[in-house]
């Protein structure tokens, strides 16, 4: 029998943003578009997807939201955040009525994260080095209660993001599959044709 | 427009309201299923994770249909979308496993073997293994169970072989089988509700390994959705209604019950209206958490507390199965002559129930139940949450990169769930929520969860042994990720069946005791929920259930 377990679960909370019920009126139409800007596309690597048309955040949120995805999943011999596509997914994702209470914790604490990164480091999260956004991220993972819960639905998202079905626009090109090493398509050979099966050996003996 | 009285109204589609409908509707009843959810077809169902694990798709989300959870009367209920099943035609049984463990003789006696247990309400049942054996293997045949006899120390007696062979097993079985003969186990291919072979015009599993939180799009998972609802359509009697949420069932001035009212437009639907089916009975069948409320919100003069709670046991005495799990990680690297752990075979296949029923008691636990060895499932989000962590904890940046090629792409992780016994009592509880209400202005269920300290030392000594296997196989890491759990989609209990209509809610039939056209048929009717998956005793209580049903009407005696 199914359930979901207890990381599942809290995940799934994470995803629906805990007080779904009190901001579930505000409405696609509610929130703002705008294109994406220089700083938006200079947190793309060369050879990530392009930036897209930005459905939720402003440009100065979505480039903050590019440069966390990018520190949770970065790219190295394995593609990152942003050769995933994952921050255009979340800015999609969260356009839907369904997680307005997500898209309003976002778009809240990474007003903020810019604002800790300029008090820290003179400038804003995505112009902050490497170093710098790592040990502030650091900090917001072992911060107030509010941060730390920014720093969770951050992760919970990138993770889905990056290898969730790429019809949704992120895990681009399947890549994030390969990743982790999930065979999206299921095996249709029949039993008796796959390798290392063993079909019901002991049927005999024990009956 | 008025409707046409029918026979019998079946509320819920799953595995305690299908059995009903179709015993009922092959003896030539007319029978109405009414299932709040949609119905689904094979196609569309998909390996999509975030469509059918992380959204509302089987189960509703919190802003609509929450449950509020406390963890004792004066604490402050939170909401929850914990204890809901899939909401769907074919209900938790489209999304299930499919583990079909029997119960054993022991669970139909457990007061008797355990004699009194402090803060519990312990109750034998008022039927046997023996009464049910011919249901069980009813089962077995109509939605189609794989498996094969082995003996074991708690094996149970059985009428007829499987009808299907077990399920093709990956090399960690035979590896299980050889620990476990070391350390003086006894384990054994799990039965499972999918068919291993085409069967009755369905096809065969092809090993696409999401079971668990999916439907299965070539309906080789044995659900009601699969089985036996289109045989009860095939008879000409049986008419289901989906997107159809009962919302009370009314009586008339002999106390008897009229029909069902109910909401059209399902779970998500706006613009639903409401309906009145009348028929000379009603079998509920909801889950036991959303059947305690439908019977507590069909307040009545005769019944001001609620449809057949002259006992006030309705909602009481809640039950959820014990859950610990662990896991042990193999790494690939290093283990290049160890080929079959890239076997393609997706199901593991042993179960444990060394441990079932104990002639001396550890930590004050003689019932614990059943240690179940699945491979990890590939949820590939779930998967990477896994290797993440959470909280002050997770693992980010450049060691969950690594971490995801070590632990996921670069190992295979083989995991244990146990499903123990948990000892009912008056503290838990489902009754309807004075304040919250879902999107239709209906109260909802509030659950009361005030644990028996049994439950989790029973948690715990499983935990423990399936740890021990797990480390047996010489894996490079070995955890137990949950000690003292339990399962909320398994619950049982809240209209407990007996012989007493003081102490029970049904009687030995499942048929209220106070209202002589009322049945309830899913898992609420049990007074314990043994210590394995309660799926193939529902299914098998339902059948039994139907068949008396079916008996009555024959009779003239309802």
């Amino acid at each position: 029998m199914i359930r979901l377990t207890r990381r599942q679960f809290c995940a799934r909370s994470l995803l629906f943003g805990g007080a779904a019920g009190a901001s579930i009126a505000l409405t696609v139409a509610g929130c703002r578009r705008s294109p994406p800007s220089a700083r938006a596309v200079a947190t793309s690597h060369a050879g990530s997807p392009p930036p897209p048309r930005l459905r939720t955040f402003t440009a100065a949120s979505f480039a903050t939201l590019s440069a966390v995805c990018e520190r949770i999943l970065p790219r190295d011999q394995d593609p990152g955040a942003l050769d995933l596509g994952v921050p255009g997914y979340i800015d999609a994702m969260v356009a839907t009525p369904e997680f307005a209470s997500t898209r309003e914790l976002l778009e809240r604490n990474l007003a903020l994260l810019d604002l800790d990164a300029k008090a820290r480091t003179g400038k804003p999260f995505p112009e902050a080095t490497l170093a710098a956004q790592d040990q502030i991220l650091e900090s917001w993972q072992h911060g107030s209660e509010r941060r730390r819960r920014f720093f969770d639905v951050a992760l919970a998202w990138t993770l889905e993001g990056a290898f969730g079905d790429p019809k949704y626009g992120g895990n681009v090109g399947g890549r994030g599959f390969d990743l982790i090493g999930f065979r999206p398509d299921p095996p249709r050979t029949k039993m008796a044709s796959m390798p290392g099966m063993t079909h019901g050996r002991d049927a005999a003996a024990d009956r | 427009m008025k409707k046409d009285r029918v026979d019998v109204v079946v509320i819920g589609s799953g595995a305690g309201g299908a059995p009903v409908a179709y015993e009922l509707a092959a003896a030539g009843l007319d029978v109405v299923i009414l299932d709040k959810g949609r119905r689904y077809r094979d196609e569309d169902f998909d390996h999509d994770e975030i469509r059918m694990c992380r959204r509302s798709f089987f189960t509703p989300s919190l802003a609509d249909e929450p449950h509020t959870l406390r963890t004792s009367p004066t604490a402050q209920a939170t909401r929850s979308q914990a204890g809901w099943l899939a909401c769907v035609v074919g209900g938790g049984t489209v999304h299930m496993a499919g583990y079909f463990h029997r119960l054993h003789p022991v669970d139909f006696a457990l007061r008797s073997a355990l004699g009194k247990v402090e803060g519990s309400t312990l109750v034998d049942w008022p039927i046997t293994y023996e009464d049910l054996e011919p249901f069980y293997a009813r089962v077995d045949r109509e939605v189609g169970v794989s498996g094969v006899w082995r003996a074991h120390p708690f094996e149970e007696p059985r009428s007829a072989d499987f009808p299907l062979p077990p399920l093709p097993e990956h090399g960690f079985a035979q590896r299980i089988d050889a620990a476990c003969a070391r350390l003086g186990y006894h384990p054994f291919p799990t039965p499972r509700g999918i068919v291993s072979r085409a069967y009755r015009g369905r096809e065969a599993c092809m090993f696409c390994a999401l079971c668990a939180s999916y439907g299965c799009e070539v309906g080789a998972k044995s659900s009601t959705l699969a089985s036996l609802i289109p045989a009860a359509e095939a008879t000409g009697h049986c008419e289901v209604r989906p997107e159809c949420m009962a919302v009370e069932i009314p009586v008339d001035a002999q106390g008897r019950v009229t029909g069902v009212v109910y909401r059209t437009g399902g779970a998500g639907g706006d613009g639903g209206v409401r309906e009145f089916q009348p028929a000379r009975c009603v079998v509920v069948a909801c889950t036991a958490i959303e059947t305690a409320r439908l019977l507590l919100m069909s307040r009545s003069a005769r019944f001001p507390h609620g449809l057949a709670n002259d006992s006030g046991l309705v909602g009481k005495n809640l039950l959820f199965s014990g859950e610990s799990s662990g896991q042990a990680r193999f790494k690939l690297a290093g283990r290049q002559g160890d080929t079959w752990l890239l076997d393609a075979a997706p199901f593991v296949q042993r179960s444990l129930q060394d441990f079932y029923f104990l002639d001396r008691p550890v930590d004050g636990v003689r019932k614990a139940g059943t240690v179940l060895f699945a491979l990890e499932h590939p949820n590939p989000i779930l998967k990477a949450e896994h290797v993440a962590g959470s909280g002050g904890g997770a693992r980010w940046g450049a060691r969950l990169k690594q971490g995801l090629r070590d632990e996921a792409r670069g190992a295979r992780t083989l995991t244990f769930e146990s499903f123990a016994e948990t000892m009912p009592s008056s503290a838990t509880y489902v009754d309807l929520d004075p304040e919250v209400k879902d999107r239709w202005g209906l109260p909802v269920a509030r659950i009361t969860v005030q644990r028996h300290p049994l439950d989790g030392a029973a948690t715990r000594l499983l935990a423990a042994r399936g740890k021990e296997v797990l480390d047996a196989l010489g894996p490079d890491s070995s955890e137990i990720t949950q000690a003292e759990g339990q399962n909320m989609v398994l619950q049982g209990g809240t209209c407990r069946f007996g012989r007493d209509p003081s102490a029970s809610v049904l009687d030995v039939d499942c048929r209220a005791h106070t209202v002589p056209n009322l049945y309830v048929s899913d898992s609420s009717f049990m007074p314990t929920m043994g210590g394995v998956p309660p799926t193939m005793t529902i299914l098998a209580n339902a059948f039994r259930v139907g068949g008396a049903l079916a008996a009555r009407f024959k009779a003239g005696r309802l």
